[in-house]
């Protein structure tokens, strides 16, 4: 075996440009041209919401008593135009969106926390226990729990926060399969063994090594989660079980505009035009941040 | 095959087991009764009431009582309707929630496979894009936001359908209530269908199976679609679940007399035997659904069935 | 020594007519990538002629299999081909689709790599087998006579039952069964040329041995043309009668057999011959022996692992005994190679050893002290002297940590005392240690070669001065050439450092070369231990004799006069599952397995119900062929 007599290319400098996972995943995201109009489209829609009300000639509440069930126009200011009780509707939408979104944000950060510590266990302890823990999720998932929900929402009466709560909990059970199963499938991986050579103990080899590789996974599903979550608590506002006055959300406003479509269409046209815009770019962005993460093989 | 059928199904009944109980003592544990509504009752109507219904028995009788009941079938009083229990009511209205969901189910399993099937053979061409834009719309758009739409347009507008009714069951009286059901559905069996078929094309048996000299159709046909249907399989099971809870919706903008109307306003009137029973009854449905569905699923991968005790050396 | 069918293949082909079956001509083969546009196969060109065996031979990379595949059509969706592949005169890149369907399997016909992915899971291998049939039959068949033909062609390819694997699918094979299915699924069709896309690189060598002679078998009895695209030189010095080498996209240079291997023109040729180990060619130990007969550093005693497996919620656990009874020491400045096939149990030994996984019986002695006792934090101490390095170089490496930090990480456990600048400058020094310089501290492994990840993960496991280094397959995912140097490196490293090795592989040629002393295992017992030279020289136990002799030694001279494979088939089992606790020294330092009393044999029929095979390969099949 001897010395080979030429330049060993293993060893030769590198000298390109570094680049990290995830400077390699935005690059993929960029070049994905809806998943880059979603984004646009989802930035300014959350502008919108957040500043917006500081910007509307007209608050949320106050009606109007000059124009009531006006048409949309540019003239009056009222440039959604405004319902059965003067309320100015472009305000109503923003303030939709914003507990809309508000209610998304707090459930999917409740159901990506439990959802990572219940999989992250159940897939690094493994045996008796991740068996038993997966189990429970089956069960869980079998379950119609919308139902559930609806069901809690008959006995503690209409609560924001329950609500909030409630939508978490529906979609943490995906997300602690979907950790779980990466979870396990890197807990196999070599480097966890070499790692566990080096002297490395439980919680340390969980932190270093499994959390930061959760990340990504993480991160698509929670962003292919929240376009549902969104839907979700449409869907209950709509039914009559979501936020309560003077509070409004997107599904409530829909509700109330499908009532009274055939005389006030723009009632239901604006709020479902924000929803529908809203649902779209964000699943576009979750596509395109699956794309762009989606490592098929290596080197 | 069997065996695994019967491993499956005693698995299912501790689930279900445990669903209901969680049901009935969520509900009995809840504050306030299913008589405290507007007007305070003198306390001996209260009294004779809680009597009649047997609300003043100890609650671990009462949950005794209730589990008999449902095994028999029986599944409560209705304590706002009280001409009909909850078992009564229930059979009422199923035959026509069963319909619907039914022919939704037929309808977004054929048309989702087919539309994916297609997506993934024409890649990336227009009828790619064209089926993809429309799968778009349909997985984004709420079924309570099309349900008026498709009202407006095919009902008012157009006149071709009835807005709404049961009609007898006439056809046209079908028609919109189960696209609107099925559409999200569709969708998304649509979007698992292309995906797998199209990772599945890539993959190495069906390099082989090309060299053998089979045409694509053939090779499609025989080796590519059965595969690819797996994680269409795996969702129709929560498919199942998502079509019940979506034609409670469908029902009521429709006016349909299915099992969702009644849920819906013994929700909204605090019926809570209505409640706890239509709830009882869905996950019973849903449940035995995800076995058969999960039976499919066997039948199509053989390596489910057969590696019982091979798949505890993984 | 490859087990071949006896006779000298200096005049292999009379009757061969220099016209070709198969004509390539300036094949250019590019992909549309992300990045960009890539070109694979630089224009190259080559003829196949009838009734020969023609070896592709490269490293991973240099466009082997692409070209071939082009040559069918069965590029991925991104990939596409020109120039000229004619066959029949007629030019295959550029038939219709309809046409070209109609040379695929029934005139050319291809097998691949790996026989568990390439044949479909949910058909049974009888009706996989009857499409073939039906498709190219020239008439219509009735059902019998389908079965018939099917049946023929499974005895033909040697597989026992055959009426029963009809039914079975193919997860429920071995690997070598599977590839058996598969030539006879191709064959069915009666082509004229076969490819064979590297169809033995994923089966244990005994296994392999058998597949190549089948091939051979068929050649010789059909006349069937072969292309046998592979990266190994020892299956081409074995099988083939020409030889083409290609690197880059480019065809290097290209001869018969003997011109290739006895005088290479080129220089890359060269290297690449030079990089091969050779089992007949045992030069001497890489490092001298400190104190060959003092205390051994390690002492391994009546090992034995369990592993109880769970069956869902309905079966019963089952046991599957990985290891029983291996034992073995190891001394100061000593590699010891521990060698088996797949199922052994080599790298359960690894992992017991440095208590990975947990022994279920026997002891482990380290510098006196016996590993199974030491709680947590002694433990944690003693693996600063006890490393491992890894058989997947890229997957031993966490993908979101730059490589420095990968490095640096067992000093955080070892040496709590240094600061973070302290470690990183250890790890730097580390890196360079093993050749790679600053530029490569702070990428990421999907950055690096196999290579230099590789070397990666040697500065990882040397970077606190271990005094033992287990290397567990750590060449085996390398190519030939990366490889060569890799384990020059590692002697360097060991005689730097004063390393003691177990060298863990599956490569008996690769061990050859870096080994003092071999341990052979099979089915998680010892069978035989011996100094390196002893044991190739004269190995005593059958299985090692069988094993050596399905070695393909890259020499086509010493191929030719190569004896039947040692033993009949169905022999080993019944001599390795009676190897027992027993070792017996033979000669000094020469141990061997010596039968247990009373053992019956058990049924070894290489099927599913076999718990042996569970998962992983039997090393036998029942009937596999003896020459």
């Amino acid at each position: 075996m001897a010395d080979a007599p030429y330049d060993d290319p293993d060893t030769r400098p590198l000298d390109s440009a570094r680049s990290t996972r995830g400077r390699d995943a935005w690059r993929r995201f960029r070049r994905n041209r809806p998943a880059m109009a979603g984004l646009v489209l989802l930035v300014l829609i959350l502008l919108a919401a957040l500043i917006g009300p500081y910007f509307t000639p007209f608050d949320n509440e106050t009606p109007d008593w000059s124009a009531f069930r006006a048409p949309p126009s540019l003239a009056s200011g009222h440039w959604f135009g405004t319902d059965q009780n003067g309320r100015d509707l472009l305000a109503r939408t923003l303030q939709g969106t914003r507990v809309s979104l508000a209610v998304a944000g707090v459930a999917t950060l409740v159901a990506v926390v439990i959802g990572v510590v219940f999989g992250a266990v159940a897939g690094y302890i493994g045996g008796r226990l991740d068996q038993a823990m997966m189990r429970f999720v089956d069960v869980l998932y079998a379950l119609p729990y919308i139902l559930f929900v609806i069901l809690l929402m008959v006995i503690f009466g209409r609560n924001v926060y329950l609500l909030f709560a409630a939508i978490g909990c529906l979609e943490w059970l995906t997300m602690a399969r979907i950790v779980r199963g990466q979870t396990l499938s890197l807990r196999q991986r070599e480097f966890i063994e070499a790692a566990r050579a080096a002297g490395l103990g439980s919680a340390a080899i969980v932190r270093r090594h499994i959390v930061p590789n959760l990340v990504g996974p993480v991160v698509i599903y929670a962003a292919l989660t929240v376009p549902e979550i969104v839907a979700t608590e449409s869907f209950l506002s709509y039914l009559g079980f979501g936020v309560q006055e003077p509070l409004t959300s997107l599904g409530t406003l829909i509700a109330e505009g499908t009532d009274v479509f055939e005389i006030l269409p723009w009632l239901l046209w604006f709020p479902a035009a924000f929803l529908v815009t809203l649902l779209l770019s964000m699943l576009f962005i979750g596509d395109g941040l699956r794309d762009a993460f989606d490592m098929r093989g290596h080197g | 095959m069997l065996g695994y059928a019967f491993r499956r199904l005693l698995t299912t009944i501790p689930v279900l087991w445990i669903a209901i109980t969680a049901c009935f003592f969520v509900l009995r544990l809840a504050p306030g009764g299913p008589f405290d509504g507007e007007r305070p009752l003198p306390a001996a109507v209260k009294a004779n009431l809680a009597a009649y219904y047997g609300l003043d028995d100890p609650l671990l009788v009462q949950y005794g009582n209730y589990l008999a009941g449902v095994v028999r079938g029986d599944l409560g009083p209705s304590f706002t309707t009280a001409d009909f229990s909850v078992a009564e009511q229930i059979a009422i209205g199923l035959p026509y929630t069963m319909i619907i969901g039914g022919l939704a189910f037929v309808l977004a399993t054929l048309l989702g496979v087919l539309a994916g099937v297609l997506g993934a053979l024409y890649r990336d061409r227009v009828a790619d894009w064209a089926i993809a834009t429309l799968i778009l719309l349909g997985l984004v758009l709420p079924n309570f936001l099309v349900a008026p739409i498709l009202q407006l347009v095919f009902g008012l507008t157009l006149d071709w359908l009835p807005v709404g009714g049961w009609g007898g069951g006439a056809l046209s009286h079908l028609v919109l209530p189960v696209t609107v059901l099925a559409l999200p559905h569709i969708a998304r069996i649509s979007r698992l269908m292309r995906g797998a078929l199209i990772e599945i094309m890539n993959g190495p048996f069906i390099r082989t199976a090309t060299a053998k000299g089979l045409s694509r159709a053939a090779v499609i046909r025989r080796h590519a679609l059965k595969p690819a249907l797996t994680p269409v399989v795996s969702y129709l099971g929560p498919a199942a679940g998502y079509l019940l809870t979506g034609s409670i919706v469908v029902e009521t903008i429709f006016g349909l007399p299915g099992i969702g109307r009644y849920f819906i306003n013994a929700a909204l009137n605090r019926d809570y035997g209505m409640v706890l029973g239509t709830v009882v009854f869905y996950m019973v449905l849903i449940v035995i659904l995800n076995l058969l569905v999960n039976l499919v699923y066997a039948w199509l991968d053989p390596r489910v069935r057969t590696s019982a005790t091979a798949r505890g050396q993984a | 020594m490859s087990g071949l069918a006896a006779g000298p293949r200096t005049d292999a082909v009379p009757d061969a007519s220099p016209e070709a079956v198969l004509s390539v001509r300036n094949l250019t083969v590019g992909f549309r990538t992300e990045d960009g546009p890539v070109e694979a196969v630089h224009g190259i060109s080559f003829d196949v002629r009838r009734g020969e065996v023609l070896g592709v031979v490269g490293e991973s990379g240099s466009g082997k299999s692409q070209s071939l595949l082009a040559t069918l059509g069965l590029l991925t969706s991104n990939g596409h081909a020109r120039g000229e592949a004619l066959h029949d005169g007629r030019n295959l890149l550029t038939m219709p689709e309809r046409e070209l369907r109609r040379v695929r399997g029934r005139r050319i016909g291809m097998i691949f790599q790996d026989p568990l992915t390439s044949l479909t899971p949910h058909l049974r291998i009888g009706e996989q087998l009857s499409e073939t049939l039906r498709l190219h039959a020239p008439d219509r068949l009735s059902r019998s006579d389908v079965r018939r033909r099917c049946t023929e062609w499974l005895e033909r390819v040697h597989l026992n039952e055959p009426a029963r694997r009809l039914e079975q699918y193919p997860h429920e094979l071995s690997g070598g069964m599977r590839q058996r299915v598969m030539i006879a699924m191709t064959m069915l069709a009666g082509p004229e040329l076969l490819i064979a896309d590297e169809p033995t690189t994923a089966l244990d060598v005994t296994v392999q041995a058998g597949i190549l002679d089948l091939m051979r078998e068929l050649q010789r009895d059909l006349g069937t043309s072969i292309v046998l695209v592979t990266h190994d030189m020892g299956v081409v010095a074995g099988v083939c009668d020409r030889v083409q080498v290609m690197n880059g996209g480019r065809i290097v240079e290209s001869g018969t057999v003997d011109e290739i291997f006895h005088a290479p023109a080129e220089a890359y040729t060269r290297r690449l011959l030079a990089a091969v180990p050779r089992i007949d060619d045992v030069r001497a130990p890489p490092a001298e022996l400190v104190d060959p007969h003092g205390e051994p550093l390690l002492r391994v005693e009546g090992l034995g692992v369990d592993f109880s497996l769970h069956g869902g919620l309905f079966s019963k656990r089952r046991r599957f005994q990985a290891l029983e009874g291996v034992g073995l020491t190891l001394h100061a400045g000593e590699t010891l190679g521990i060698v088996g096939e797949s199922g052994s149990g080599k790298s359960t030994l690894a992992r017991a050893i440095l208590r990975l996984i947990e022994p279920t019986v026997g002891r482990v002695t380290w510098l006196g002290r016996a590993l199974g006792e030491l709680d947590a934090k002694a433990m944690r101490d003693a693996r600063r002297d006890l490393q491992i390095v890894f058989q997947d170089p890229f997957a031993s490496l966490n993908p979101s940590m730059p490589v420095v930090e990968s490095i640096a990480e067992p000093l955080r456990v070892f040496e709590p005392a240094l600061s973070r600048r302290g470690r990183r400058d250890r790890a730097r020094e580390a890196l360079s240690l093993v050749g790679l310089d600053d530029s490569f501290a702070n990428r990421y492994p999907h950055e690096l070669s196999g290579g230099q990840n590789q070397r990666v993960g040697i500065a990882r496991a040397t970077i606190s001065r271990p005094k033992l280094l287990v290397c567990d397959e750590a060449v085996s995912a390398l190519d030939v050439s990366v490889q060569a140097r890799v384990l020059a490196l590692l002697a360097k490293l060991q005689r730097e450092l004063g390393l003691s090795m177990l060298f863990i592989t599956h490569d008996l040629a690769v061990v050859s070369a870096v080994a003092h002393r071999v341990l052979v295992l099979y089915r998680g017992r010892v069978v035989e231990v011996a100094p390196t030279r002893t044991l190739f020289a004269g190995p005593r136990h059958p299985y090692t004799q069988r094993l050596l002799s399905a070695v393909p030694v890259a020499d086509p001279r010493a191929e030719r006069h190569a004896s039947g494979p040692a033993g009949q088939a169905g022999d080993e089992d019944g001599a390795a599952s009676n190897a027992g606790e027993r070792l017996r020294e033979v000669a000094p330092g020469h141990w061997v397995a010596e039968a247990r009393q009373g053992r019956d044999v058990p049924g070894d029929t290489g099927g599913p119900g076999d718990p042996a095979r569970s998962g992983a390969e039997p090393a036998f099949e029942p009937t596999a062929p003896t020459g």
